[in-house]
């Protein structure tokens, strides 16, 4: 919230240039400027095997042959009467529209459960299909601004969480020194951000990620953007000299910031301090800028104005669901999709997210705010609780509810929600805020978790740690379902997901989706599900290839040709192996791997 | 008293020489500018710098003389007006006394941070006020004390606070008491777990003791939220019972290793084995549910925590295979609602559950207990399946997952480590274990073999004295060492030291600790760490919690929490400070020891508020700063000046800073410190608007009024707020 602290301080002439604006324009390189990069960290690791379900994989499904699945506790129900294995549209699981008046206050709007699905949603490539929790990504995927992309990890993979993650986000597998994030170096040591600006790139969340962590800089984590200021004592004093109102933060921000030139002998905090003490003084006023409120709690907001814009008032601008225009930060009940009925009453099965993840949806807010209204190349966020070893569905009879399918509704609500916020109040959007600098095709938006889980579920209704995982790459630019310049196999937004070589080479590199056989007990089998040591399913696609790939085509990165300063190497060091294959894909060996294994490199995602 | 040290400075520097960005020894004059006769000097700064004295010659070689600093000259920025020759310039530090900078260091890591009291008892002369109480015991007297903790705590037990919470705990292995009431055994949640834990740490004489027991919690870490969902089932409709009885597993495994660790001879198998058996765990890694009977497969959750986390360190020793094997020998391992009279029997049935409607049901209690149905029902030699037959851990595999040959120590450990025989092995360093599968109540043998294994292994042992050494030292410290390199590292000697310590007394964990926090390499790590939002927030109330009555225990103090202002469980400062949720962490890997983790611009602007709000008057509408229950956090600064300064010096701008400097940086020296004193006068001679030439003088103030909410009393708050939000006050 803005206070007299930010606001008063730049009356002040004897306050040292501690306060830099970001910069007004020029980030990035050419047609590069302006493009910008959301992340999601599901931390735990997401079952991908439950997200995107291979349902054409008879040992996932065994529907054929009526052995025991592998996955009898958990397994995600198929329609009997939809044929996944035909390849078409994506099945939009949308409520059907509104036929049935049932809501007497407000006849023809449509009451129906937004979220009570029990199958899975046929993704139309024939053989997968999406988790029902997440389907408000459907008209992402239909509108070919959505790629999912499985069997994602890297080299000897780890089934550490923590050593996973940490590969995961310094961009380099198996280094356990290096502590330079992969955002941080991507941002400040190789330039993709000016490194004068005030502000670069930001998380929000509890702490800064390690992605974002480096040495002689510091990027920005704000845990609860509306008390981002500092206090005084007293607090807000008023009646100064010449009926001035002064506040007492004046006086102490004015000292703290003086004190910042102070001499100490060095330590090994001290530089970790200082630019993260001079990080708080330098995007002070930055924020100061961006209401981040939440407005008031109705259940129409006025929102036809942008100039009047009063906190969280960013509506769809379609019949969501075929109800009323939802919320799209539902960070309360009445916000929550259409748990509030027009007429008063509440609907509990029209909430769109969980309701304990609405707190959280305050940071998803408060990011995509920050990328639209500021120069911050790089915004994200996470989520945990995804490490469901235990209860990873509420029963054998019930497997499309519990905590895997509320954290999925979460993620595919934030999916629409941010494609929906920059579409209409982006740039160029159709009610563009004020002021707004990243338009749907300026931005780019990704999941990351550390690995997926196991191919054979537990005793206790969960999975345990494995291999490979499921990604989500959303944008205005990114290559989805028949979208011009889409070269993947038929034209599909699923990669790494098909039976045959011709809709499976990527750079010469078949990397198709092999069906083998499972039987119950053993605990191994074979196929794509078990490549990975006979157990977990196995990569087809490095992570830093999807990465690296973002981060030259989308962000700017150069690679070294042309005489061009090698980038993307330097922010991600396997680009510069050629035994890695990040680029052009092809035979991974040892010693770099642990076994002989196929990758597709790049998959032409934007 | 201080034994000062005196260094000279190492670098002579003519005076029109210019060394910009030189690289000079720390206490060396570093770079000298000249502007019509007016030279800058700037010193590289020194750690401990107390005293700087700037000398002169007019010659190479020449004799040196002391000059005066003139005005603008602060800390190691020294301006020498009208010189009217070249001349050649060095310096001369008086450091402080290395008794000094031990006892700040000993201060930040074995407690949670300095108070007044304390500094006083082991650096100050003479006698207590009005007592007999002997100060000025040394920092290697306060360390020894801290070293062998006493199960009474004067600290701790004169404190009504601390005794009402534990009267809100329930005994170990009572009866599950279903009430609704605010007050008595059993109705401690998880606010009141937090609130002891912060009120122990703000209390504490044995301050190290709380210090491990955190460490442990950590090191071993499960999670409140966990046992309150377990129960959520069973008490479905019964307010608070849940969250009570999921407080009282992580109270009983706490008290636990207190017991523990209050015995000189506590070995490292004695806490793995509580956390192991503790219900809080056997809920958090979900090995309750975990089934290995029939085609059943088991989850692995906790077989590969029990190393990666809370013994071995990840990849340090073992393989996959080892995880999903060693996974049914913790099948059977639950929680049960047995009958009282069964609360020690592992083996007995469920005790019929309580109405989940009643209140006043006393029926039973919550237990750990063995289901041999949930084990693999086959002799093990009998069958050949590796899972539910003969389990074969910590041994090479061929492509099938089968063993093959047993591991061995690898060669970096060296002896003795290398040549020692392990369990019933007969190689020496072959650490591999055969656990062959039992049946009916003998099953439960097979994790506790697997434990009384662990806990000998060298792998352990270099990974609990690796974190021990991040915590009481400096973040720098890392698994993999070669202890055979001639060159190895101090920091892979230290850990050698204490893993030796481990070894030669059988595993105990005490002899470890003291080998590292006697080591030289502690004597040197002054200001190397960052605090985590728990030592930082209760450093804050220590820092400024000195006696005002002349009296240490029970008295009067200048700095008080209830605990709750700093945890509770809503919102509340270390929530806001990065979400250091105590009791109650998600991941299992306990919460980041290093800097890093914790310091970012909002985690940062939260610290601030938290001092800030801190330092506010009870009366300030600001203070509460959406703390759920109000914010009890308060601090009396003027009741330290009037309790330790005469009269006279109470308006004394300088002699003001200097208290607080010294409380607040023990170990800094006032050179370093003379930039934040400068500031401190300043702030003190001037009002809310900042201007020193319109303010009135302070001594002035002082003798207006000190009353809370005067404007001496305003300033002096806001001064104290100032010291403590820079940067040095992040720094243990």
């Amino acid at each position: 919230m803005l206070t007299g602290a930010v606001a008063g301080l730049g009356a002040l002439t004897n306050v040292p240039m501690v306060v830099k604006r970001a910069l007004a324009a020029g980030i990035g390189q050419g047609s590069f400027a302006g493009k910008k990069l959301f992340f999601l960290f599901l931390r735990g690791a997401n079952d991908g095997l439950n997200a995107l379900m291979p349902y054409g994989d008879t040992n996932y499904i065994n529907l054929s042959t009526g052995a025991t699945p592998i996955r009898p506790n958990i397994l995600i129900p198929r329609d009997a009467l939809t044929d996944y294995t035909n390849t078409h549209d994506i099945e939009l699981l949308q409520n059907p529209a509104p036929s049935d008046p049932d809501d007497p206050a407000n006849p023809g709007v449509y009451t129906g459960a937004s979220n009570s699905f029990a199958r899975g949603l046929d993704v139309g490539n024939g053989f997968s299909a999406l988790h029902p929790s997440l389907k408000f990504m459907a008209p992402i995927y239909k509108a070919g601004d959505l790629a999912m992309v499985h069997r994602v990890g890297y080299p000897k993979q780890s089934r550490s969480h923590f050593d996973s993650q940490n590969y995961w986000e310094i961009g380099q597998p198996g280094d356990n020194v290096d502590k330079q994030g992969i955002f941080f170096r991507a941002m400040y040591e190789y330039l993709l951000q000016n490194p004068n600006a005030g502000l670069t790139g930001v998380t929000i969340q509890s702490a800064l990620p390690l992605s974002m962590r480096g040495t002689g800089a510091a990027m920005t984590n704000l845990a609860d953007t509306t008390r981002y200021d500092l206090l005084g004592i007293p607090h807000n004093f008023v009646n100064g000299p010449s009926g001035t109102n002064y506040y007492g933060d004046i006086k102490a921000l004015t000292n703290l910031a003086q004190l910042q030139n102070a001499s100490f002998p060095t330590k090994k905090s001290r530089d970790l301090l200082q630019t993260q003490y001079k990080n708080v003084l330098d995007t002070l006023t930055v924020f100061s800028g961006i209401d981040f409120t939440e407005g008031a709690d109705v259940i129409t907001p006025p929102h036809s104005n942008p100039a009047n814009f009063v906190g969280n008032e960013f509506v769809d601008d379609v019949a969501t669901d075929n109800d009323r225009p939802y919320y799209l930060f539902p960070t309360t009940n009445i916000k929550n999709g259409g748990w509030r009925r027009p007429g008063g009453a509440n609907q509990f099965n029209k909430y769109v997210i969980p309701t304990g993840q609405q707190t959280f949806m305050k940071s998803v807010k408060s990011a995509a705010l920050i990328l639209n209204k500021t120069d911050a190349i790089i915004a994200g966020t996470e989520i945990g609780g995804w490490d469901l070893h235990n209860n990873e569905v509420t029963s054998a009879a019930l497997t499309t509810e519990g905590a895997h399918a509320d954290l999925l509704r979460t993620v595919g609500w934030i999916y629409y929600a941010l494609y929906k916020f920059f579409k209409i109040y982006g740039k160029n959007g159709s009610n563009p805020m004020p002021g707004a600098k990243c338009s749907w095709n300026d931005v780019v938006v990704i999941t990351m978790s550390e690995f997926g889980r196991t191919t054979i579920g537990n005793s206790t209704l969960g999975t345990d740690h494995a291999e490979a995982v499921a990604m989500f790459v959303a944008g205005g630019a990114v290559h989805g379902y028949n979208k011009a310049g889409n070269t993947n196999g038929a034209s599909s937004g699923v990669y790494c997901m098909h039976t045959t070589a011709a809709n499976s080479t990527y750079n010469g590199n078949n990397v198709k989706w092999n069906v083998g056989s499972y039987t119950a007990g053993a605990q191994t089998g074979t196929g794509t599900l078990f490549d990975a040591t006979g157990r977990y399913l196995q990569r087809a696609v490095d992570y830093r290839s999807v990465l690296g790939e973002l981060f030259r085509d989308h962000l700017g990165a150069t690679d070294g040709t042309g005489g061009s300063v090698d980038q993307l190497g330097n922010i991600l060091p396997g680009y510069t192996v050629a035994g890695e294959h990040l680029k052009t894909g092809g035979l991974v060996t040892t010693p770099i791997d642990s076994s002989p294994t196929t990758i597709a490199g790049e998959l032409n995602l934007v | 008293m201080l034994k000062p040290k005196f260094v000279a400075g190492g670098l002579f520097c003519l005076a029109l020489c210019y060394h910009a960005n030189a690289q000079v020894a720390p206490g060396s004059v570093q770079s000298v500018t000249v502007s019509s006769n007016n030279y800058t000097i700037t010193v590289a700064p020194l750690e401990g710098a107390d005293v700087l004295t700037l000398l002169r010659a007019t010659t190479a070689g020449g004799s040196y003389s002391t000059v005066t600093p003139g005005a603008g000259s602060v800390g190691y920025r020294l301006i020498h007006n009208n010189a009217a020759t070249q001349g050649y310039y060095k310096s001369q530090i008086t450091t402080l006394s290395s008794n000094a900078v031990l006892t700040a260091i000993a201060l930040n890591r074995l407690a949670y941070g300095p108070t007044p009291d304390e500094i006083e008892r082991i650096m100050g002369a003479g006698y207590l006020t009005n007592s007999s109480v002997p100060l000025g015991i040394g920092p290697n007297a306060w360390i020894a004390e801290q070293l062998a903790p006493s199960a009474t705590d004067p600290g701790t037990t004169n404190n009504t606070n601390i005794a009402y919470v534990e009267s809100r705990f329930a005994p170990d292995f009572n009866t599950v008491v279903l009430t609704n009431e605010t007050s008595g055994a059993g109705t401690a949640g998880l606010a009141e777990l937090r609130q002891w834990a912060i009120l122990r740490g703000v209390n504490a004489k044995y301050q190290l003791l709380e210090i491990l027991l955190q460490f442990f919690d950590n090191h071993m870490t499960t999670q409140w939220q966990k046992d309150n969902d377990f129960f959520a089932g069973p008490y479905n409709g019964v307010a608070n019972i849940a969250g009570r009885l999921a407080a009282n597993l992580e109270v009983q495994e706490y008290q636990r290793w207190r017991t523990a660790l209050l015995n000189p001879a506590c070995t490292f198998s004695n806490l793995l084995t509580i956390s192991a058996e503790s219900p809080a765990m056997i809920v958090y890694m979900d090995t309750t549910t975990s089934r290995g009977d029939g085609t059943q497969v088991p989850n692995e959750n906790y077989a590969r925590e029990f190393r990666e986390l809370f013994s071995m360190g990840v990849d340090n020793g073992y393989e996959q295979d080892d995880i999903t094997e060693d996974s049914y020998n913790w099948t059977g391992w639950n929680l049960r609602f047995v009958d009282v009279s069964n609360a020690f029997n592992r083996f007995a049935g469920d005790a019929a559950l309580p109405n989940p409607g009643g209140i006043s049901n006393n029926v039973g209690v919550w237990v750990f207990n063995y289901r041999s149905d949930h084990h693999p029902a086959n002799s093990g030699a009998s069958i050949t399946n590796k899972f539910y037959g003969v389990r074969r851990i910590y041994f090479d595999r061929d492509t099938n997952h089968n063993a093959t040959t047993p591991k061995i120590v690898p060669a970096r450990f060296g002896a003795p480590w290398t040549t020692k025989t392990y369990g019933t092995n007969s190689t020496p360093g072959d650490y591999s274990i055969v656990i062959t599968n039992r049946t009916g109540t003998n099953g439960i043998q097979d994790a506790y073999k697997m434990i009384a294994h662990q806990s000998t292994l060298p792998f352990v042992y270099e990974y609990t004295c690796m974190k021990l050494c991040r915590t009481f030292v400096h973040d720098d410290f890392a698994l993999g060492y070669d202890f055979t390199d001639p060159n190895l590292s101090d920091e892979g000697k230290l850990v050698k030291s204490a893993m030796l310590a481990m070894e030669n007394s059988g595993g105990k964990i005490w002899p470890a600790v003291s080998n590292i926090v006697t080591s030289a390499l502690f004597r040197a790590s002054y200001a190397q760490k960052v605090k985590t939002p728990l030592e930082y927030s209760i450093s804050a109330i220590r820092a400024l919690r000195g006696s005002t009555n002349g009296v240490t225990g029970p008295g009067k103090f200048a700095a008080d929490t209830d605990g709750l202002s700093i945890a509770n469980a809503g919102t509340y400062p270390m929530e806001r400070m990065g979400a250091m949720r105590i009791f109650d962490r998600d991941a299992p890997d306990g919460w980041p020891e290093y800097g890093s983790a914790w310091i970012s611009a909002g985690t940062l602007a939260e610290r601030i508020r938290f001092i800030q709000t801190y330092l506010m008057t009870t009366g300030d509408t600001n203070k509460n700063d959406g703390i759920s229950g109000g914010n009890k956090n308060v601090a009396d600064p003027v009741g330290l000046i009037k309790s330790r300064l005469a009269a006279g010096d109470q308006g004394n701008a300088n002699v003001v800073a200097d208290l607080f400097l010294k409380m607040l940086y023990p170990g800094e020296g006032a050179v370093n410190l003379a930039q934040y004193k400068d500031a401190a006068v300043r702030f003190l001679q001037s009002d809310q608007f900042g201007d020193v030439q319109t303010s009135t003088t302070f001594s002035t103030e002082a003798s207006n009024s000190t009353a809370p909410g005067s404007e001496y009393d305003t300033r002096v708050r806001g001064m104290v707020s100032l010291l403590m939000t820079l940067q040095r006050f992040n720094e243990q």
